[in-house]
């Protein structure tokens, strides 16, 4: 269990760095001269050159990524170049709309997939078809359009749930559900496909094995056969797929949290990216590729724990 | 080519296919086909409904939204195929070469896999664009590149499941060098799982790079990108439902399409590499016309009583009986073999008993009673009771038939659960002296193994410890010894046999091999071809069998032979298929006594002398034969 | 006589690395000439599979050497393959995933042809067709696909298959263990008289020492990367010297004799000694230290054991003189008696 788990911290020095790098080494192309972004273009060559010794401009850029590393190391992501305030506060800020946003996406997926594939599994065709199509709806849809008509339905025609805003769990836990129930539903229909089909799929498969069989002649309740026996044997593939599906949903917050407006990590990326904030854009990719790290991490463990021979190889 | 043939049989796909292939011939001729030039606008009909002149409507500009989104597919088009150029450029040689050489560059290569999977993609494009953003193409390349690590995946595992097949081996073997057995054995395999990738990939790049369109990166306004149009419909959805309605639907209904074509593809490729592989191959056919015969009471002395058993499993067109008329009666204590080959419909008679017949199959006829009562009549509810209390079943493979998450104390549990109420502790002595019973050394080392740390013997002994738990008046065994190896083989029947005299419990013992059913019963059924075709005491077969078909069989046995440099007798041909079952006797084909009265009509089981039947006309005969060679 | 068609020179084989390593073949030593049959026998975990598949050069070789009609294996590079293929085939034990199932029989049986023998596609369709009908097909199976036949009859198309190369060994890895018994028996007819014909040698692997003994002129018996018995046909099945050897016959279900072995589930790394010691009612504690060698019988075969003089010679059944063991139920008991009588056992009371 703990070579696991050593080895999948292993794993997230090499992603970490990766994507920092990816990222300081594409802004750092960036044509221009960042300080003139920031001063205007009435301020004075000196002004300039001196903004750029300031911020470390001037330098290589290895030893530009060094310094930024070795903060990095510590927590400090240095200061957005917007509005001077720190990358972290800022980002710990929005972090808990972002992960309410995706950890309960990713919940929905799961649940609905795991529901509608076992459903799937052991009903007859008919009903197979029906999930089938239905879970094809979700994937076929854009995210940003069902955000959208979800909105227009739920928010604007019956004024049931906020179009958009975002209402802290601090100020009023119901105000923090409602604000959350679209934007959920919206990211994690996308999901639901793939869990939906995986889930059929490999629950069809267990429910062939000669297990299954042997345990319905010693008279064990079928209930007990299909969710405590079937699914754990299934569950294998499944988790692997979420921690995937996971990543994704990361992405796809993005776009959620513009339609919706939420004060998360996804819509300040945009606007630092459209502002070439740097630090700002740093700090956001190594938290996503942190977050990354911590699921698969946790998707490893419950792996462990459900299939016996991974323990012991 | 074949595939594109197979997918146009059927409905979805070739829907599908056709969409998409009018969507890229919008994109490809939009200057000629699309009624208006997309950014014409004269601002006379604007965020109007779907009329003659505009069968899609128009947006705030007056502009026709059908020739917008016919404009729109030419990004659409262009971003998906250099996303998707990208992936398969770079993937598809990686996932191959890696797949196909392993070793220490697979190794390399996974975990590259692995980090890169673990990239937020979105995050990254993002990235790109804000770095260069009047280049899309870069951030669809990009996005290609980020794409790549799920393929690799994908195809190397494909490639490594053609490469541990044994006709592989045979091809290597066969000395066909790396890059023919490449060519002719592994590209064909992966050429589906590739093209389904293809069609996934596509999906994917249309979904993200739509959605750049929507966050406003991409296509500038005025020219229309599907992305941004349903941008642009967002702030006029009060006004005007179609301008939502319209770019919406056109990316769902593509990526549908996208999806439901991959769908077909997967399907098509696993039928292409397991059609038809049934054992034993059952050709489809018409059912044909079957001639009822009136079958007898069940015995009421019998715990177990059978008559006129039918099974059968759908096949192509309608079904067809496995199993053709079964009677079998076991007495309390008794122990019953059932010989057959396969395809002779043993196994199926003998999980019908508990219905627990796998797929599809089902009891089409027939009565089963055990101690008095209807077993087909039973609920589900009453079966579930029945079923481990009264009767037990073990099957061929021994570890196949342990959950393989649960521990053997776990196991054990549940099969006990089933049947009473336990508190952990009497449940975890039960389940020892179960395993006592079984003679499974340490028992308590035992309960905590999982079924993959047990030998072949050990699994089937826990299998049988399981089967008792509800202390079964009956146990059917099929095939309980196929598997292991001959000196465990013989424990486990020693083990049987100890079982059956110490519980006083019946046993139904299933088996291709004539030398197990008589280590362990009295009494022994022949099935061929559905039927039994004999009923015998164990000895008195050996002895003198009263079938042409059971002669046969125990003389074409190695064990049997005396003169190693003579050809083994053989029975000409094979068995056949259910569906060609002939009307007469099923074995008339093969045998060398047959006449013409056995094709006339389905012959039936005869009583010989006491507890001695046989399905041959000529029985009789076959017994003065084997008489004189007695003699001789 | 001549040079051994194949000859293996303390073979070992060792699969995975370092300390998760396993050593599947352990120093076997073994000899075929033309046109004999070499029986292979061995439960699972005896290491017989392993050493076709070094034969045929499908895993490497950790230590020692494979010659094949002179030339060592081991050292073969492209030519060497071609030349291998061409003296050595094999049929395979799964019929259901032995032949390529999108390939038609026509191209699969002109694979080892064409590769080998370098002909066109004309010949060796002729010589398909041919090599079908010669194992009891017709002659339109060469345009059908794989799925179209039974598990017998795919087998015979494996055969086909690997006589198109004109090989002179062909390894038979449990051919027929997977096949009922009549369909068995059609298929070992078949072998022998393609050996009569062709004038091939076999070495022929399966777990079922009948049906070995049937086909082989030697039998050697393997355990756990060992060889611990080798003789005669005759001499190995039916009046075995080694203790393993006369357990396998005693376990054999229709004797009537209770099972020889212990319960003991062996499923430890072999140690220093013999590997059948924790099984074995003779052993002593030299046997736990001391790995037996090989030493010759008079009969013309060699068993390794160092108990041998105390492991009483067998009779002509094959087992071992004792009286009925306890726990053994009337049925058995009965069952052995009738073996006595009846006709088709008259090869016991003859000898």
């Amino acid at each position: 269990m703990l070579r696991l788990v050593i080895r999948r911290l292993a794993l997230a020095v090499p992603l970490v760095f990766v994507v920092s790098f990816i990222t300081f080494g594409l802004v750092a192309l960036t044509p221009g001269d960042p300080a003139v972004d920031l001063l205007g273009t009435s301020a004075s060559r000196a002004a300039d050159a001196a903004l750029d010794r300031q911020l470390g401009f001037n330098r290589s850029i290895w030893v530009q990524y060094w310094h930024w590393l070795e903060k990095a190391v510590h927590g400090n992501f240095g200061v957005s170049l917007l509005n001077q305030q720190a990358v972290t506060t800022q980002l710990n800020q929005r972090l808990p709309v972002t992960l309410a946003l995706v950890i309960g996406a990713t919940l929905v997926a799961a649940v609905g997939g795991i529901a509608l594939g076992t459903l799937s599994a052991t009903h007859g065709v008919r009903v197979g078809r029906t999930t089938d199509a239905f879970a094809m709806l979700g994937f076929a849809i854009p995210t940003f359009w069902l955000g959208i008509v979800l909105v227009d339905i739920f928010a604007v025609k019956l004024p049931l749930l906020p179009a958009t805003g975002w209402v802290p769990l601090s100020q009023s836990a119901w105000g923090w559900l409602k604000s959350l129930v679209l934007p959920v539903v919206t990211l994690g229909a996308g999901g639901i496909t793939a869990v939906t089909k995986q889930t059929r799929d490999a629950m069809r498969e267990t429910l062939t094995r000669e297990y299954v069989y042997a345990l319905r002649a010693d008279g064990v309740a079928e209930w007990r056969i299909v969710y405590v026996h079937a699914l754990r044997n299934a569950a294998i593939p499944i988790l692997t797929l979420l921690g995937t599906i996971f990543v994704g949903l990361l992405g796809g917050s993005v776009i959620v949290e513009q339609v919706f407006t939420l004060p998360g990590l996804g819509s300040l990326a945009v606007t630092a990216t459209q502002a070439h904030d740097l630090p700002v854009i740093e700090g956001i990719a190594v938290y996503f590729a942190l977050g990354v790290v911590v699921v698969n991490l946790a998707v490893d463990l419950l792996y462990g724990w459900l299939n016996p021979k991974a323990r012991v190889s | 080519m074949k595939l594109l043939r197979q997918l146009l049989r059927r409905p979805l796909a070739a829907v599908s296919l056709a969409i998409l292939t009018a969507i890229v011939i919008c994109a490809i001729f939009a200057p000629l086909l699309a009624p208006d030039p997309p950014n014409y606008g004269p601002l006379v009909h604007i965020l109007a409904g779907p009329s003659w002149s505009h069968p899609l409507g128009t947006d705030e500009l007056g502009r026709d939204l059908l020739s917008r989104l016919m404009y729109g597919a030419r990004p659409a088009l262009l971003q998906t195929l250099e996303v998707v150029g990208t992936t398969l450029l770079l993937g598809l040689p990686l996932g191959l070469v890696s797949g196909y050489v392993g070793g220490r560059l697979d190794r390399v290569v996974m975990r590259a896999v692995d980090v890169g999977m673990a990239i937020p993609s979105m995050v990254v494009i993002l990235i790109v664009l804000s770095v260069f953003p009047t280049d899309f193409y870069i951030a669809t390349i990009a996005l290609g590149v980020l794409l790549v690590p799920p393929l690799v995946r994908n195809i190397r595992g494909a490639v490594i499941a053609v490469r541990g097949e044994l006709f592989v081996d045979a091809a290597r073997v066969a000395g066909l060098s790396r890059g023919r057995i490449v060519v002719r054995h592994i590209l064909p395999r992966v050429q589906g799982p590739v093209l389904v990738q293809v069609t996934l990939l596509s999906a994917i790049a249309l979904l993200f790079t739509s959605g750049l369109g929507y966050l406003g990166f991409g296509v500038q306004p005025p020219n229309p990108s599907w992305g941004t149009m349903v941008g642009e419909a967002q702030r006029y959805i009060n006004q005007d439902i179609w301008m939502l309605v319209d770019s919406g639907g056109v990316l769902a209904v593509t990526v549908l399409c996208l999806g439901l074509l991959g769908d077909a593809i997967r399907d098509l490729s696993v039928e292409a590499w397991t059609g038809g592989v049934t054992r034993p191959a059952a050709a489809a056919a018409a059912a044909r016309e079957r001639l009822v015969l009136p079958a007898s009471e069940p015995d009421p002395a019998a715990l177990l009583s059978v008559r006129g058993l039918q099974v059968s499993f759908p096949d192509g067109s309608g079904e067809v009986a496995v199993v053709d008329g079964v009677d079998l009666d076991i007495a309390a204590g008794e122990t019953l073999g059932l010989i057959g080959e396969s395809g002779c419909g043993k196994t199926s008679v003998a999980r019908s008993i508990m219905q627990l017949l796998r797929g599809n199959g089902r009891v089409s006829g027939g009565r089963i009673m055990f101690d008095g009562v209807d077993v087909l009549g039973l609920d589900a509810r009453e079966l579930r009771q029945f079923r481990g209390s009264q009767v037990g079943y073990i099957s061929q493979e021994p570890h196949t038939g342990l959950d393989p998450t649960f521990r053997v104390g776990a196991i054990l549990r549940e099969a006990l659960r089933a049947h009473g109420s336990y508190s952990r502790q009497e449940a975890r002595r039960r389940a020892i002296e179960l395993l006592e019973q079984v003679r499974l050394p340490d028992p308590e080392r035992v309960l905590a193994l999982y079924p993959h740390e047990l030998s072949g013997g050990m699994a089937q002994r826990v299998a049988i410890a399981r089967a008792l738990a509800g202390k079964p008046r009956l146990l059917i065994a099929d095939e309980p010894t196929t598997a292991l190896d001959v000196t465990v083989q013989a424990e486990i029947l020693d083990l049987l046999r100890s079982l059956v005299s110490e519980t006083g419990m019946a046993l139904l013992l299933v088996s291709h091999d004539c030398w197990v059913i008589a280590e362990l019963c009295t009494r022994v059924l022949v099935m061929y071809a559905g039927e039994v075709v004999e009923e015998a005491p164990v000895e008195a077969l050996f002895a003198a069998p009263a079938h042409p078909y059971s002669r046969r069989l125990l003389q074409a046995d190695p064990r049997a032979v005396t003169d190693d440099s003579k050809p083994l007798p053989t029975i000409p041909g094979a068995v056949p298929p259910p569906s060609t079952w002939p009307r007469g006797c099923h074995f008339k084909d093969r045998c060398d006594l047959a006449r013409d009265a056995c094709a006339a009509a389905p012959v039936v089981l005869t009583e010989l002398e006491s507890s001695r039947r046989s399905r041959c006309l000529y029985a009789h005969e076959l017994l003065d034969q084997n008489l004189l060679t007695e003699v001789r | 006589m001549g040079a051994p068609l194949l000859s293996v020179q303390d073979l070992h084989v060792r699969y995975g690395l370092g300390r998760r390593g396993f050593e599947a073949v352990r120093g076997v030593s073994l000899e075929i000439r033309a046109g004999e049959t070499v029986g292979l026998v061995g439960e699972s975990g005896s290491g017989k599979t392993t050493l076709a598949r070094a034969v045929l050069g499908l895993v490497p070789v950790t230590a020692g050497s494979i010659s094949v009609a002179g030339q060592r294996v081991a050292d073969a590079g492209r030519g060497g393959r071609k030349l291998l293929a061409s003296t050595v085939q094999a049929v395979f034990q799964d019929p259901y995933s032995s032949l390529n199932p999108a390939l038609k029989i026509g191209a699969t049986l002109a694979e080892p042809y064409r590769a080998v023998r370098g002909g066109t596609a004309g010949d060796a369709r002729k010589l398909a067709v041919e090599m079908l009908q010669r194992v009891g097909l017709e002659p339109d199976a060469v345009d059908r696909y794989p799925a179209s036949f039974s598990g017998g009859q795919r087998q015979r198309i494996a055969v086909a298959r690997a006589l198109m190369a004109s090989p002179q060994l062909v390894i038979c890895d449990e051919s027929v263990s997977a096949l009922d018994l009549s369909v068995q028996a059609q298929v070992l007819n078949l072998l022998r008289s393609l050996q009569r014909e062709y004038e091939l040698s076999y070495l022929f692997i399966g777990h079922d020492l009948d049906v070995v003994r049937y086909m082989s002129h030697r039998i050697v018996v393997m355990y756990r990367g060992l060889v611990l018995e080798h003789g005669p046909a005759d001499q190995v099945a039916r009046r075995p010297r080694h203790p393993y050897t006369q357990a396998l016959i005693a376990s054999a279900p229709g004797r009537g004799a209770a099972p020889s072995a212990s319960v003991r589930p062996a499923a430890t790394a072999p140690g220093a000694g013999c590997p059948f010691q924790p099984r074995c009612r003779f052993a002593v504690a030299r046997c736990a230290i001391e790995a037996p060698e090989l030493r010759p019988l008079d009969t013309g075969g060699a068993a390794a054991c160092h108990q041998l003089d105390e492991v009483p010679a067998p009779d002509g059944a094959g087992t071992q003189q004792q009286a009925a063991a306890p726990g053994a139920s009337e049925e058995g008991a009965r069952a052995h008696r009738a073996d006595a009588k009846t006709p088709m056992r008259r090869d016991l009371n003859e000898k």
